[in-house]
């Protein structure tokens, strides 16, 4: 949408290149939003022991379902625990799944990927015949399976995201790697002598890794999404931890009365989500040839 | 076309294998025993170990995977629920329409409202309605659909009192869960929609069509759109899991009997039969939908299609015909 390209910014930048895409970026207002969001539930989850009074898991009877007020900003829960705590302390869970488990999920998918596309053949058949199984399910069930067999807690729902999102990296790699090498620019490279090194490591590496900038950080905003989901079903990460999934399933039961204890920490999720969205979508116009100016 | 449908369902059952193979081999590593959280504390250790050995869960692994596999494979038969003793199909079977309610109404949503909305959105590209329309909908991607199920109940049962919250009784208890299920596909497929009308929107053959006259309405849902189905389609596959999958977190939401809340049940109690059950029929309907998918591919791009036809006649005449 908001598309404010500057001429002048982009000028004798080479595009594709991370300037190029920076410079692309920081003047989308969306993405920028986005940018700003993260940022400020990063920090503020860093020093929320430092920020507030309340201890997360310190349960008040005395304010027990308290409503929003100036000494608890979204109101307290059904323990009388304050709720923005609990959501800032909740943010690092999401956080820190939707960054590892795609860490896991494009590391183990690239490489798959790459070897995939690049030797081909038998291996190529293996390797896809195999994540065939995986792309049997839907990505949710998978994970939900997945979590059922390792359990409940951070380290295991990472992992189980993690698994269940590496098939998409690897196609995306296979493909772009597939579609790399028979590319003219390679040819060209070729036939102008360029040691097979260099053309691995100048013009294939770079061109097949842009597109899935966009797709990691559109899976950050998936695996925060899937992770909640996971620990609104009871999987994932288990109350009483502060995990915004978790946080909502233990509202629920109180929400006919008491609606703040279901709609702040669903709030939060979304703000994550679209933020991580929002980038993604920019750097993918950023990265689209048919639309440089 | 009719035999590239046949094959794509005969290339079904050895994934449909694979995966029983992979499910049954992943449950078997869980740590905890169905035997004994179904009997409950009371049950002494010889008791569990009799009914272990009775239902053969002491024998190798090769032993049960065999057996799991022929009586799936010969009888259909996916073994029993330990906690109910009751045959896992057929608890899936009854289960089974709820499940598809939920994912077919939210389907038929998406594609009625998704798409419209979408190419609203491209003629009026830039305008105060596209952008409000995108905003809207760049919200509805990031919600997630549980929380959504929360918020309907909140405005619709609590509130207003229109629809109910939980149960599956009649058509009125779908309503929520439906579109509560769907908001995140509808938004995606606008998106997705209004970003290929656009691209179709410039093209020459549109400009021609305007220039020597059609009707603006058929230019568009004549001309343009046909065109710009094809992306449209993909990501209706991607949202097809995407709803089938939302339709198990979806069913635990508003307490409907599906196959998701049987799922989420059966890990809870370690019953791996359940298990086992519900994720194969889940991924039986989702490469079910996936064929349908490839299928419609053919009928809206004839391009497809002609390949389909001449690999077909290809196979007959030896690739005489082969262009």
């Amino acid at each position: 949408m908001a598309k404010k390209t500057n001429k002048s910014s982009t000028a004798g930048l080479k595009p594709g290149s991370l300037k190029y895409v920076w410079s692309k970026v920081s003047h989308n207002a969306g993405a920028m939003g986005g940018l700003v969001i993260i940022c400020a539930i990063i920090i503020l989850s860093a020093l929320i022991p430092f920020i507030s009074p309340y201890d997360y898991s310190a349960i008040d009877m005395s304010n027990m379902y308290a409503l929003p007020s100036m000494q608890h900003l979204f109101g307290c829960d059904e323990l009388g625990r304050d709720i923005m705590t609990r959501v800032l302390y909740g943010a690092r869970y999401t956080l820190s799944i939707g960054f590892f488990s795609v860490l896991i999920s494009a590391t183990g998918g690239i490489i798959l990927g790459a070897l995939s596309g690049y030797f081909g053949g038998l291996v190529d058949t293996a390797i896809m015949r195999f994540l065939d199984i995986f792309q049997a399910f839907p990505q949710i069930l998978l994970a939900i399976a997945l979590s059922a067999v390792f359990g409940s807690g951070l380290d295991k729902c990472i992992l189980a995201l993690g698994l269940a999102g590496m098939p998409n990296f690897a196609r995306m790699m296979r493909a772009n790697i597939l579609g790399i090498r028979g590319a003219e620019y390679i040819e060209a490279a070729a036939s102008i002598n360029c040691t097979k090194v260099r053309i691995i490591l100048k013009h294939i590496i770079p061109n097949a890794f842009s597109p899935l900038i966009v797709q990691i950080a559109m899976s950050i905003a998936a695996a925060g999404l899937q992770a909640s989901s996971l620990s609104f079903v009871g999987l994932g990460i288990q109350a009483p931890e502060p995990e915004w999934g978790a946080m909502l399933a233990a509202g629920r039961n109180f929400m006919r009365d008491y609606p703040h204890l279901v709609i702040v920490p669903g709030l939060f999720i979304m703000a994550t989500v679209m933020s991580f969205n929002l980038i993604g979508d920019a750097i993918r116009d950023a990265l689209d040839p048919k639309l440089k100016d | 076309m009719i035999k590239y449908i046949l094959k794509r369902i005969v290339l079904i059952i050895p994934i449909l294998l694979a995966v029983g193979i992979m499910i049954f081999t992943l449950m078997y590593f869980v740590p905890g025993d169905p035997v004994s959280i179904a009997l409950g504390n009371s049950a002494t250790q010889e008791e569990i170990e009799a009914i272990k050995t009775s239902k053969g869960l002491n024998d190798p692994y090769m032993v049960q995977l065999g057996r799991y596999l022929g009586n799936l494979v010969f009888h259909l038969d996916m073994g029993t629920s330990y906690k109910t003793n009751m045959p896992v199909s057929m608890e899936l079977l009854s289960r089974f329409p709820n499940t598809m309610k939920i994912a077919l109404s939210s389907i038929v949503l998406t594609m009625l409202i998704g798409i419209p909305i979408g190419i609203r959105a491209a003629i009026k590209a830039n305008t105060f309605e596209d952008r409000l329309s995108m905003f809207v909908s760049l919200l509805g991607t990031a919600l997630p659909n549980f929380w959504m199920a929360l918020l309907l109940i909140l405005l619709f049962s609590v509130t207003l009192k229109w629809f109910p919250s939980n149960g599956d009784k009649s058509w009125k208890y779908f309503v929520l869960p439906a579109i509560s299920n769907s908001i995140g596909s509808i938004a995606m497929i606008a998106r997705q929609t209004r970003a290929s009308m656009l691209e179709v929107i410039r093209s020459d053959y549109v400009v021609t069509a305007r220039a020597k006259g059609v009707p603006e309405r058929k230019v568009i849902l004549g001309h343009a759109l046909p065109n710009a189905l094809i992306p449209i389609i993909t990501v209706c596959g991607g949202s097809f899991g995407m709803l089938l999958g939302g339709a198990i977190i979806t069913e635990s939401v508003f307490s409907i009997s599906g196959i998701g809340t049987y799922l989420l049940t059966g890990i809870n109690s370690r019953d791996y039969n359940v298990v086992q059950g519900s994720v194969l029929y889940i991924a039986a309907t989702f490469a079910v939908l996936m064929l349908i998918i490839d299928v419609l591919y053919a009928y809206v791009d004839p391009r497809i299609k002609a390949q389909y036809v001449q690999s077909g006649r290809k196979g007959k005449e030896n690739g005489k015909k082969d262009k």
